[in-house]
């Protein structure tokens, strides 16, 4: 016994040791992370970094090092052992950044405002985009849709100190000022939060898709008085589905290895009547859908991608419906739902995403297309900047 | 490289225990070599440019101890006057000399350039064991070790390299010519190392975190109770780091045979800072003790000198934990402390409730820590005043309730921890084969644990996840 108890410690330490190492190196190389979202450091890099200078420099060791963490044995399955011991043995409050409240996973660090100075410029630029679309007889209308966190904002425990009140009041004064200016703005909080829990995801950054078709209804209210009557996709043309056997893995989830406690399933709407269309990913046709679902994938993961197939640069849509007007959208991921509803009302909808769109400027797709409407939608964190809003390189 | 990293554990130390148990036992020549080049190769990989400090360090102490152990009388005191000059001179160099130069051009107003020094890593540990060679050998306490390559590996071996105990050379000597490893010491050893380990990645790492947060808040406004847990994590951290690290070290140690001495001894159950220093990072009290203290004169020409001689020792002490004025401050607080200890407050604290001479001694502990933490006079102070409630205040302590809740099981197993129980458990039941199956299963825990939360450390989500 005595013997034996020496013994396993030993052999239990050496086991993990050595088992571990050698696993990892008889694996094959991740090159993505599904969980973590990044690419995984790769033997090359190493190989790459090999040189006298790197080497005393401890860069070659650093890189070495990244490549060993980011391809251990089982990395996952670890991080998500440690997660779950992190959420139902250790109870903490906040496991990998994400809060779980009593109704949703929210950020424990979200953006609750910025720098005054910073809106302003942003306020400008819509200006000066208002001036241009107009110029040519087109409508814009800005459209500031609440961040999942804000919306849960009731989530947050007082101790986290989560206050909203100044990007509330920035809020405020940027609707004020864009109204003085003249800029058409559509704040969807109003709209929104009140049902806030019918509207956005419990496990995801995004609103889903009844908050998506919220915020179509209140655009084309905006619209129609502005282009003329305009086909509105209402509630009696579709069916609301919910993909059921499959888990909707949401950016929050994910971030816990989808140890939510918030279960939620993907939700899409099939049409009474089919509207055909033909649809173009960065200039290429693509399949005419608008929901997109890997069912060939080994484990389906539904998440936020469902809609529109995720971020694309740039993506065209088309009714053939000349007599009807055509649509340009710029923002963030939060235009991805909006857009499964929107091109049922548009002869043409085109959507850029600036974030990863490396054309020409907003201001030269607008002027050289001139769309009848040019929508922004936003969310409430995003006004601080004009990233993604295609002014960079400092030109308008 | 430092133990508690996934390179370490599943890359090197699986190296370097298969090509260390491969050599036969007889080959004990074979098998140190084997020690030192995986020990050169640890210091390589941590500072690649601080390896050739450590070989001239090496230099100097194997010729040093020869010529002072050829020579006699004034020869051989200048020889060892030489070689404690010249590792002093490195340590001075790569430790000091921006702290000496910036004071200097502070002072005088002048302009002298101050050179950009990278400090080798460990440099205070393998420095102090050169030198403690060195007076060894002088003092003829051991003999003097012909083969280069027992001194380089004495003074290289890479599981007490970078942060101690600090190891006097007539404790391994015998081991590093002639040693056996027994099953018993390979299992104590793992044992050992899994609770340094646990201690430094379940217990000293969360709560550097809590600490680190809190000490970057606004401490003009932070609220007392804040204050008091920004404090209190520091104190565990600071205890669990570096007795985790010495654990870690004393545990590989064993698995090769080695026996390092105990560099910690529950020091927070002190109840006077005299005894706080006997149980805290006692290698370096020892060395300052053989080397500094008694040369000097000690306790034995008298009470005016003996506190001259605390003031000293203790000034050097904190001097040792770094080149900046509040560890020299650190220091003399001690010193102060110890040397009222020593004219009345020992015999006074003896006579009061033991609880009190428990608060007694951890609240001057912690006071200490404020003054270690904090570099200038400034923040030490404004720390203090925002612990005492005497800042301008207004901020919640919801910062304060968070870190409860978050950490709220590394808080109470640190508290737990921090005390003899689970070693007064050890000493009445390891005869037990039960107890030690027990103590073996909750070791497994703790390793496994502690692999989940170094692997958990390496977590980085993509910036986007923010949102």
């Amino acid at each position: 016994m005595k013997r034996f108890n020496e013994l396993v410690v030993i052999v239990v330490f050496l086991m993990i040791i050595f088992a571990i190492p050698i696993l990892s190196c008889f694996g094959k190389d991740k090159v993505w992370d599904f969980y973590e979202f990044r690419s995984m450091t790769q033997i090359e890099q190493v190989r790459n970094e090999l040189s006298t200078q790197s080497l005393q420099s401890g860069a070659l060791f650093q890189t070495l090092e990244s490549y060993l963490s980011d391809q251990i044995f089982q990395r996952d399955a670890i991080l998500a052992s440690k997660t779950w011991l992190d959420l139902n043995i250790f109870q903490r409050p906040v496991v990998n950044d994400i809060y779980t409240g009593q109704k949703a996973l929210v950020s424990a660090n979200p953006d609750t405002g910025g720098n005054r100075n910073d809106l302003l410029a942003t306020i400008q630029y819509f200006g000066y985009l208002n001036d241009l679309v107009t110029s040519y007889g087109g409508t814009l209308l800005i459209v500031n849709v609440p961040h999942q966190s804000s919306a849960f904002r009731e989530e947050y425990p007082e101790y986290l100190e989560i206050d909203y009140t100044s990007m509330d009041q920035d809020n405020q004064w940027m609707a004020k000022t864009l109204e003085t200016m003249g800029v058409p703005y559509l704040d969807m909080s109003s709209s929104l939060l009140p049902d806030y829990e019918k509207y956005y995801s419990h496990n995801d950054h995004h609103y889903n898709l009844f908050g998506a078709y919220e915020t179509y209804l209140a655009v084309m209210e905006r619209l129609t008085p502005v282009l003329g009557d305009l086909p509105i996709f209402t509630e009696d043309q579709f069916t609301w589905k919910e993909l059921s056997e499959y888990d909707y893995y949401g950016s929050r989830n994910r971030k816990l290895y989808m140890l939510s406690p918030f279960p939620e399933h993907g939700v899409y709407y099939e049409e009474k009547n089919h509207l055909p269309f033909r649809r173009y990913d960065d200039n290429k046709e693509t399949e005419a859908t608008v929901f997109h679902i890997d069912e060939d994938a080994e484990n389906p993961r539904i998440n936020y991608s469902l809609y529109m197939n995720g971020d694309n640069p740039k993506t065209r849509i088309e009714t053939d419906r000349e007599e009807l007007p055509d649509l340009l959208i710029f923002g963030d991921s939060f235009t991805n739902a909006f857009e499964t509803f929107a091109y049922h009302s548009f002869n043409t909808m085109t959507s850029l995403d600036f974030r990863y769109y490396e054309g020409e400027t907003l201001t030269h797709y607008i002027m050289e297309n001139r769309p009848d409407a040019v929508v922004c939608i936003k969310d409430n964190t995003s006004f601080y900047n004009l990233s993604g809003m295609g002014a960079r390189y400092g030109q308008r | 490289m430092v133990f508690s990293s996934i390179i370490f554990l599943f890359y090197f130390l699986p190296a370097v225990l298969l090509c260390y148990f491969l050599v036969p036992r007889k080959y004990l020549r074979l098998r140190n070599a084997v020690l030192i080049l995986f020990s050169l190769f640890f210091y390589f990989y941590g500072e690649p440019k601080g390896i050739f400090v450590m070989i001239v360090s090496i230099v100097i102490n194997y010729l040093g101890a020869i010529f002072i152990d050829k020579c006699s009388g004034r020869k051989k005191k200048l020889f060892l006057i030489l070689t404690i000059a010249m590792n002093l001179a490195i340590l001075c160099y790569y430790k000091y000399s921006t702290f000496f130069l910036d004071n200097i051009n502070q002072l005088f107003q002048s302009h002298i350039h101050v050179p950009e020094v990278v400090m080798p890593i460990g440099i205070s540990f393998f420095t102090f064991q050169g030198m403690s060679y060195a007076f060894d050998v002088y003092y003829r306490t051991v003999e003097v070790q012909k083969n280069p390559f027992h001194v380089g590996l004495y003074i290289s071996l890479f599981p007490q390299l970078v942060a101690g105990p600090i190891v006097r050379y007539q404790t391994v000597a015998e081991e590093i010519s002639c040693r056996n490893t027994s099953l018993e010491d390979v299992s104590a050893g793992i044992r050992q190392f899994i609770f340094g380990l646990a201690k430094k990645v379940l217990l000293a790492n969360p709560l550097g975190l809590v600490a680190t947060e809190i000490f970057s808040q606004n401490i003009a406004t932070m609220a007392p109770l804040t204050a008091w847990m920004g404090i209190i994590a520091f104190t565990f951290q600071i205890f669990f780091d570096f007795a985790g690290y010495s654990d870690m070290a004393i545990g590989l140690g064993k698995v090769f045979g080695f026996h390092f001495p105990k560099n910690f001894d529950f020091p927070y159950i002190s109840r006077s800072i005299t005894e706080f220093w006997r149980r805290w990072h006692m290698s370096l009290g020892q060395w300052f003790r053989d080397y500094v203290y008694i040369p000097l004169g000690g306790n034995r020409k008298g009470l005016p000198r003996q506190l001259v001689n605390i003031l000293i020792v203790w000034l050097l002490t904190g001097f040792w934990h770094g080149a900046s004025w509040n560890f020299i401050l650190w220091g003399l607080y001690f010193a102060a402390i110890l040397v009222l200890e020593k004219i009345f407050l020992l015999r006074w604290l003896d006579k009061v409730w033991q609880p009190i001479q428990h608060i007694y001694a951890l609240f001057l502990i912690v006071i200490g820590w404020v003054i270690f933490q904090f570099p200038t006079f400034h923040e030490i102070f404004a720390y203090l005043t925002a612990m005492f409630g005497l800042n301008e205040g207004g901020d919640s302590i919801n910062l304060a309730v968070y870190f409860w809740k978050e950490y709220r099981f590394e808080w109470i197993f640190a508290a737990i921890c921090s005390l003899p129980i689970f070693s007064a458990l050890w000493n009445k039941y390891r005869g037990s084969q039960k107890f030690m199956l027990i103590t073996n299963l909750f070791t497994i825990i703790l390793l496994i644990l502690s692999v989940l939360s170094l692997v958990g450390s390496t977590f980085n989500p993509f910036i986007y996840f923010r949102f």
